[in-house]
C-alpha cells in the first residue's frame, strides 16, 4: 500500500467510523417504541351492577387504570369501553344471566362503537354496523359495504357476587385487539 | 448600495455571475400565463415556510401544551392571520401543485432532456401531501388526533413493514406526547429538509435545460426577457391566489377543534383533499384495504413517473389520448371518490349531529379558554370539567335510559318511553307546581310511569283537592303556588324571612300538612318521604344521585333508581366519581336552559 491509498483509506474509514458511531444509536432510539411493550395487558375490572342492566339497552362502562404516555404517568384515567349487554332477564336468577361484552374499539380502524338507541352497534367513522350480538350486518341488509372485517371483539365477562354486599357486579376482561384483521388477536 | 460596494461585492463572491441566468433569461416566443404555475408554487411555498417558522416561536408540541399553544397563538396580536395564512396557503399548495402538475402532462413537457424534473416534481407531489398531513394534529386537537390515529392504522395496514412503521410514528400503541413530538420534527424539519433537496435538482434542472419546446409553444410570440414580462405574469396569477388565501385567512382563520380528550367518544373524516382515499378504501375491505391505500396510489405514481419512457414508444397521438385519459380519470375519480363522501355525510343526520357536537365543543373549550385561561394540567381540563359539557353527556349515559329532561317545546333530552320524572327545571316553581297539580302530578312528566304513579303523594294531591268547589280550588292553587315559591327558595337556602317565602312555608307546615310525611327542617320526620329541606340545592341533589335509598330519600320505596355514588355499603362503588356527581348536578340546576341538544322524536 502506498502513502497515497493509505491517506485514503484513512480518510475513509474515520468518516464512516464517525457516521457509524452516529447512526446506530440513532436508529437504537428512532425504534425504541417497538421494544417499549405496552405496560397493560388484560385487565379485570367490575363495570356495572347487575341490577342496572336491562334487556336490549346496552350499557356503555369506561375501563380506568394508569396510563405511561412518553415522559407523563396518568394515575387514574380511563384507558378503554366497552360495552355490556343484558341477554336474559330477571325471570332467571344471577347464575343463569346471560350477560356479554364488547369492546367499544371498531375492529375496522378503532374508532369509538356507538349504540344507536334502538338495537344497533354503529362505527360512525367508516359506518361499520353490527348487532346486540355483536355480529355484522350484512352488506345487502345495510345497502352498503359493511367496512368491518371481523365482529365486534368479545370481552371475557363474568358476573362475580360481593362478598360484602351481596351484590351481583359484571367482571369484564378489558383488552385491546389489532384493527383490520379477519381474526381476533391480542395486542402484544 | 453604491455601485462601488455591489462592485466589491462581486468581486469577492461574484454574485453577478450566480443571478445572471434568471436576470438574463430569456423566452424565445415570449411570456406566457399558463407557465405561471411553478413560479406561483414557489412564492406559496414560502408564504407557507414563512408562517410556519413564525408560529413555531410560540407553539409547544406536547399533550399537556399542544392545544394550548395553538390558542395562545390565536389570541396573539396577528396570531390569528398568520396561522389562518399558514392554514390556507397549505392548501392553496396542493391546488397549486395539482394544476401545475396537469398542465406540464397536458402539454408533454416530461419530454428528453426534462426527464428529471418530471421525475423529482412527481415524488414531490407525496412529500408535499404527506407534509400537510403532519401538520393537522399538531394543534392537539380531537379531530387532529383522530386523524393520525385513522392514519396511523391506515399504514400499519400495509403487509410486513406498516405495523412497524406505525409503531415508530405514534411512538407506542397510544396517540400521545411521542406522536406530537415525532410529527412536529417531521414536519418542521425532515419533510422540509426533503422537500428542499429535490426542489434545488428540480429548479437547477429547469435553468440546466431551459424549459421544454412543448411549454414555450403556448408562447406565441417574439422572444422576450423573462424579467420582467414572464415575472409580472407570474406576479399577477400569485397575487390574485394570495389574495383568496390572505381573504381566507382574515375573514375565517385556521379552525380549532376541541382539545384531544381520550374521554371524548372520537370519530373523524380526513381533510378535503384526502377524502378520495377515504372514500377509496371503503371499496376494499379487511386485508385488501391495503389495496387501495398503497398499491393504487404507487401504481398511479408509477404511472406518471413511467411517462418519459411511455411516451417516447407511443405515437404522438396515443400519447396525446393517453396523457387526456390520465388527466381525465384522475381529475374525474378525484371528484367522484370527494362527492360521493361529501354527498353520503351531507345525507347522514347522523353525521350532521357528530359535525354538530364537535364543533359545540370547540366553540366551548375556546369560549372556556378566553374566559378562565387554561391551567397546568392543560387544555383537557377544559371539557372535563365544564358542567355544560359533561352534564348532558353524563345525562345521556346514565340517566336518560329513564329520565327524560325536555322543556314545554320538546326541547331537550328526550327518552322514547320515559319510566321517571322529566327533570327538566327540577326544583323550579313550575316543576313544582306541576308536581302539586292533581291533572299533572301523575303524568309521564311527573310520577305517571314510575311504582308512585298511585302513591301516597298522588293520592295525596288529589284528596287535597276532592270535593273542592271552583272557588275553593282557585284558592287552593294559590296556596300550592305559595307552596311551590317556598320550597323552589331551597335551592337558594331558603330565606324564610322572605315574605312571600314565609307564607309558602306557613302553608306546607301548617294547613296543607305536607310535613305530616315529609321533613322540612325543624317539622315532619325522615323516612316516610323526601327530605324537602333543602330541596333541589346542589348538595339536596348530589346526595340523592348518590344514594336514592339514603333515609333522606326513599329508603324503603326506592323505585329502581341505582346509587351513583359511593354508599356506606359500597364505599368503593358508584358508577360515577364525586366530581362526576357534582358537574352532572350543576348542569342540571342550570336552569334548564338547555337548547344544545336537538330533540329527538318524543311519543
Amino acid at each position: 500500500m502506498n502513502r497515497r491509498s493509505l491517506l485514503k483509506w484513512i480518510s475513509r474509514a474515520i468518516g464512516w467510523t464517525s457516521a457509524l458511531v452516529v447512526a446506530i444509536p440513532g436508529i437504537s432510539f428512532i425504534t425504541a417504541p417497538l421494544r417499549r411493550r405496552s405496560s397493560s395487558g388484560a385487565i379485570d375490572q367490575r363495570v356495572a351492577k347487575l341490577a342496572n342492566l336491562r334487556v336490549g339497552k346496552p350499557m356503555q362502562v369506561t375501563i380506568t387504570g394508569s396510563r405511561q404516555d412518553a415522559w407523563v404517568h396518568y394515575d387514574e384515567e380511563v384507558i378503554g369501553r366497552a360495552w355490556v349487554v343484558r341477554e336474559t332477564d330477571d325471570s332467571v336468577g344471577p347464575e343463569e344471566t346471560r350477560v356479554i361484552a364488547f369492546s367499544a374499539v371498531c375492529p375496522h380502524l378503532g374508532c369509538a362503537v356507538r349504540f344507536d338507541g334502538e338495537r344497533r352497534f354503529n362505527c360512525p367513522c367508516h359506518k361499520a354496523f353490527f348487532e346486540l350480538s355483536g355480529q355484522p350486518l350484512s352488506d345487502a341488509e345495510l345497502g352498503h359495504k359493511n367496512p368491518t372485517p371481523r365482529q365486534l371483539d368479545e370481552l371475557e365477562c363474568q358476573l362475580v357476587e360481593d362478598e360484602e354486599s351481596g351484590e351481583w357486579w359484571v367482571e369484564v376482561k378489558y383488552q385491546r385487539f389489532e384493527h383490520g384483521l379477519t381474526t381476533k388477536v391480542p395486542r402484544a | 448600495m453604491s455601485n462601488k460596494l455591489r462592485d466589491w461585492l462581486d468581486d469577492r463572491t461574484s454574485y453577478r455571475s450566480f443571478l445572471s441566468p434568471m436576470r438574463r433569461r430569456l423566452l424565445p416566443t415570449g411570456p406566457n400565463w399558463g407557465n405561471s404555475t411553478a413560479s406561483c408554487l414557489l412564492w406559496m411555498l414560502l408564504v407557507v415556510v414563512g408562517t410556519g417558522v413564525l408560529m413555531m416561536l410560540s407553539y409547544s408540541p406536547s399533550t399537556n401544551s399542544a392545544w394550548a399553544s395553538v390558542h395562545y397563538i390565536e389570541q396573539s396580536p396577528a396570531g390569528s392571520f398568520i396561522r389562518g395564512l399558514h392554514f390556507y396557503g397549505a392548501q392553496a399548495l396542493l391546488i397549486l401543485f395539482a394544476v401545475h402538475t396537469i398542465r406540464v402532462l397536458a402539454v408533454a413537457a416530461f419530454r428528453a432532456p426534462h426527464e428529471l424534473i418530471w421525475v423529482t416534481g412527481l415524488l414531490l407531489l407525496p412529500l408535499v401531501v404527506v407534509w400537510a398531513i403532519t401538520g393537522n394534529p399538531l394543534a392537539g386537537t380531537q379531530k387532529g388526533f383522530s386523524q393520525i390515529e385513522v392514519e396511523g392504522n391506515i399504514i400499519a395496514s400495509t403487509p410486513v413493514v406498516g405495523p412497524i412503521i406505525q409503531r415508530i410514528l405514534i411512538g407506542g400503541d397510544q396517540v400521545g406526547n411521542l406522536t406530537l413530538t415525532h410529527l412536529y420534527s417531521l414536519h418542521v424539519v425532515i419533510f422540509p429538509a426533503l422537500i428542499g433537496l429535490l426542489l434545488v435538482v428540480h429548479i437547477s434542472q429547469v435553468y440546466r435545460h431551459g424549459l421544454s419546446a412543448a411549454t414555450l409553444e403556448g408562447g406565441g410570440g417574439s422572444a422576450r426577457p423573462y424579467w420582467p414580462y414572464q415575472s409580472a405574469r407570474n406576479m399577477i396569477v400569485f397575487g390574485i391566489v394570495f389574495g383568496i388565501v390572505a381573504m381566507l385567512a382574515w375573514r375565517r382563520g385556521a379552525p380549532l377543534d376541541a382539545p384531544a380528550d381520550p374521554e371524548l367518544s372520537h370519530w373523524t373524516r380526513p381533510e378535503w383533499y384526502f377524502l378520495f382515499l377515504f372514500e377509496l378504501r371503503s371499496y376494499f375491505v379487511g386485508q385488501w384495504e391495503f389495496v387501495a391505500t398503497v398499491v393504487i396510489p404507487v401504481a398511479a405514481l408509477l404511472l406518471l413517473i413511467g411517462m418519459p419512457v411511455i411516451d417516447r414508444m407511443s405515437s404522438t397521438r396515443l400519447s396525446a389520448a393517453l396523457r387526456g385519459l390520465i388527466i381525465l380519470t384522475g381529475l374525474g375519480g378525484w371528484a367522484g371518490l370527494t362527492l360521493a363522501s361529501v354527498l353520503r355525510d351531507a345525507k347522514d343526520p347522523d353525521q350532521q349531529q357528530l359535525i354538530a357536537e364537535s364543533e359545540e365543543h370547540a366553540g366551548r373549550a375556546r369560549e372556556l379558554a378566553d374566559e378562565n385561561g387554561i391551567a397546568p394540567a392543560g387544555a383537557i381540563t377544559l371539557l372535563r370539567n365544564d358542567p355544560q359539557t359533561q352534564g348532558p353527556l353524563l345525562f345521556q349515559q346514565h340517566c336518560a335510559s329513564c329520565h327524560p329532561k325536555v322543556d314545554e317545546s320538546g326541547k331537550g333530552i328526550a327518552v322514547a318511553e320515559p319510566s321517571a320524572p322529566n327533570l327538566y327545571g327540577f326544583g323550579s316553581v313550575a316543576s313544582i307546581e306541576a308536581m302539586l297539580d292533581p291533572e299533572r302530578v301523575a303524568s309521564v312528566h311527573c310520577f305517571g310511569n314510575t311504582a308512585f304513579a298511585d302513591g301516597e303523594m298522588v293520592n295525596a294531591i288529589r284528596d287535597l283537592h276532592d270535593g273542592v268547589d271552583d272557588d275553593g280550588k282557585q284558592q287552593l292553587r294559590d296556596q300550592l303556588r305559595q307552596v311551590a315559591i317556598a320550597l323552589a327558595a331551597e335551592r337558594d337556602g331558603g330565606d324564610h324571612n322572605d315574605s312571600s317565602v314565609a307564607e309558602g312555608v306557613e302553608l306546607l307546615t301548617g294547613d296543607l300538612a305536607c310535613t305530616d310525611c315529609h321533613r322540612f327542617h325543624d317539622e315532619g320526620d325522615l323516612g316516610s318521604a323526601p327530605d324537602l329541606t333543602g330541596y333541589g340545592s346542589a348538595e339536596w341533589l348530589s346526595a340523592m344521585v348518590a344514594n336514592p335509598e339514603h333515609e333522606r330519600f326513599y329508603p324503603d320505596t326506592n323505585d329502581r333508581m341505582p346509587a351513583f355514588g359511593a354508599t356506606e355499603d359500597d364505599p368503593a362503588g358508584g358508577l360515577l366519581t364525586g366530581s362526576q356527581i357534582e358537574l352532572l348536578v350543576r348542569w342540571l340546576m342550570g336552569d334548564g336552559a338547555d337548547v344544545r341538544h336537538e330533540p329527538t322524536a318524543v311519543e
